[in-house]
């Protein structure tokens, strides 16, 4: 997945978990960036009856790199807390929850924002931010969207903030490509290993109808840019920054006993790092991975040869036998992967004026162009289908990264930068299958639609019995 | 992480014996689990604070002795960790488990 569960140690630790990173310029406010950062992968609607909630435990951080080294210079740090208002009932709530003030609602959370700049200076941007309650149904939680639109917290200069529960908009196949990279559409040229042969099919979207836990922040441009300005210029590197999300834990923690909570002390440890989608799935070894979370992205160059070198590409035409002979063939290192993941693309590969490009130090970034405006018709292929203003430029929640990825290891990017390479005709169907048809997003902050309720969706399925 | 010398620490701490206190105070935080940690000070037969030496807090803070022999101490208190180097801590807090 994207970045689900995609380490074994941070597999068993999901609320500290990130599993999707979006940055875009906001399409309905282009002044403003919003960065979207999820936890809690796969959570199943009706998981009650401790639904699910942010960590208490857990500092949850947003860091923007304006200057290209790797380092953030902007950190927005969120932390939570939760709190018992009923303690005689053993429900999450014992009538409907119609306001975020409710008195039927037992279990709340709430949390702080906090701006750090890079020179270590912080200022307390939110406190006791009231989270919304999970959609646990229509007598639980009538009106949903309202109840939750009134989470939406504004701060100062513009800024505002929203934490909790959201649908998944993140789509894959998760049983196809784990089965060996059994892509549904392709799955009669994969050489099966001498088992019997498997027909094509469409994908299946293995998170459809499961929700995750948003932290989603909108803030103006110059709250991130360099120098604190508004770049204009989209082929100079400061009109770009990089993106990361990081979750962390205290180094020591002793548990308490009857019942008592523990006692977390010593400095925050990152556990959890998310950049671009898929990266630490797919390009580091599993050996390494849970490594690679506790990383900050300026020492990413210890992972620049999987990048260069990536697996996946020499697996391809081992799987599908002749369908990516080009592929297999081209032994030089992918100085298009290192561009798109590592530095950002620089000028002049895609057009004159498109970057993304923040300096040579190789880092794992998301890279967003703050001087490129969102797009009037968005492609979910982004810039592969000719959308500069997606991914790899940010990342927007239709963006089908999947796909982008699959066809730019697969080859489809090498030409950018390797005039004297033929794609593979097979890169057109390398894709799991899986579109973002059906979604139902917000068109305003925070964008992520309506989680789906617990009554409303049958367990086991993709499906929803009721509307959400 | 700091590095702090045996005088800094105990400049710090008030002495070895006050984290036998803190200890007591705060839920075994040096993770020793059980009796052992609240007759820690009793067995080594502490003798009172003098006033300069009485603690103003009442942190909690984790010891975790990482190796014995060196005696590499990591201290966790509040948001930070504290490394200390002293053998003569390390056996104290290693014997007291037994």
């Amino acid at each position: 997945m994207s970045s689900h569960r995609e380490a074994p140690e941070i597999a068993k630790d999901p609320v500290a978990d990130s599993t999707d990173l979006y940055a875009f310029v906001s399409p309905d406010k282009p002044t403003t960036v919003t960065i979207i950062a999820n936890y809690i992968p796969l959570e199943s609607p009706d998981g009650g009856p401790n639904f699910y909630e942010f960590g208490d435990d857990v500092l949850y951080s947003i860091n923007i790199d304006n200057d290209g080294d790797g380092v953030a210079d902007v950190t927005y740090e969120f932390e939570f807390r939760s709190e018992n208002t009923i303690p005689t009932t053993f429900l999450y709530n014992d009538g409907p929850i119609d306001s975020l003030t409710s008195a039927s609602w037992n279990r709340r959370q709430f949390y702080n924002v906090t701006r750090v700049a890079k020179r270590g200076s912080s200022e307390v941007l939110a406190r006791n931010v009231p989270c919304p309650p999970c959609n646990i149904g229509p007598l639980s939680t009538p009106n949903y969207a309202a109840l939750a639109s009134a989470a939406i917290f504004g701060m100062s200069n513009g800024r505002q903030v929203f934490a909790g529960q959201r649908a998944e908009a993140f789509f894959v196949d998760l049983g196809a490509i784990f089965e060996l990279g059994t892509l549904r559409p392709i799955a009669n040229l994969h050489a099966t290993f001498g088992l019997p042969g498997l027909a094509a099919m469409p994908g299946v979207n293995s998170t459809a109808a499961v929700n995750v836990h948003s932290i989603a922040i909108q803030v103006p441009i110059t709250d991130i840019a360099y120098n604190g300005v508004a770049p204009t210029n989209s082929a100079v590197a400061k009109s770009s920054v990089g993106v990361w999300t990081t979750a962390s834990r205290r180094k020591a923690r002793v548990l308490g006993s009857n019942g008592e909570s523990g006692v977390g002390t010593g400095p925050f440890v990152q556990v959890s790092r998310l950049g671009n989608p898929l990266f630490n799935e797919v390009l580091v070894p599993l050996s390494q991975k849970d490594k690679w979370n506790a990383q900050p992205p300026k020492d990413d160059r210890q992972y620049a040869n999987g990048v260069a070198h990536p697996e996946l590409a020499s697996l391809l035409n081992v799987l599908y036998p002749g369908a990516f002979a080009n592929l297999a063939a081209y032994t030089k290192p992918r100085a298009d992967l290192e561009a798109i993941l590592l530095t950002g693309i620089p000028a002049g590969v895609v057009s004159p004026t498109f970057s993304t490009f923040t300096g040579n130090t190789q880092a794992d970034m998301l890279r967003l162009n703050l001087a490129i405006p969102p797009a009037s018709k968005p492609s979910a292929l982004g810039v592969l289908g000719g959308d500069v203003a997606g991914y790899p430029n940010g990342r927007r929640v239709t963006d089908d990264v999947v796909t982008i990825e699959l066809q730019a290891v697969a080859g489809a990017t090498i030409p950018l930068v390797d005039k004297t390479f033929t794609p593979d005709k097979a890169i057109a169907d390398v894709s799991d299958g899986v579109t973002g048809a059906g979604l139902t997003l917000l068109s305003s902050f925070p964008y992520l639609g309506t989680p789906y309720s617990g009554y409303s969706v049958t367990p086991g399925t993709a499906t929803t019995s009721l509307p959400v | 992480m700091e590095p702090v010398s045996r005088r800094q620490f105990f400049k710090h701490a008030g002495s070895a014996a006050a984290i036998a206190v803190v200890a007591g105070a705060a839920a075994s935080p040096l993770g020793i689990a059980g009796a052992g940690a609240s007759t820690l000070a009793a067995r080594d037969h502490e003798t009172p604070l003098a006033p300069h030496e009485e603690l103003t807090t009442n942190e909690s803070l984790v010891a975790h002795v990482k190796n014995s022999r060196t005696g590499e101490i990591s201290l966790f208190i509040g948001q930070r960790e504290v490394t200390l180097h002293d053998r003569k801590v390390a056996a104290r807090l290693i014997r007291a488990t037994r």
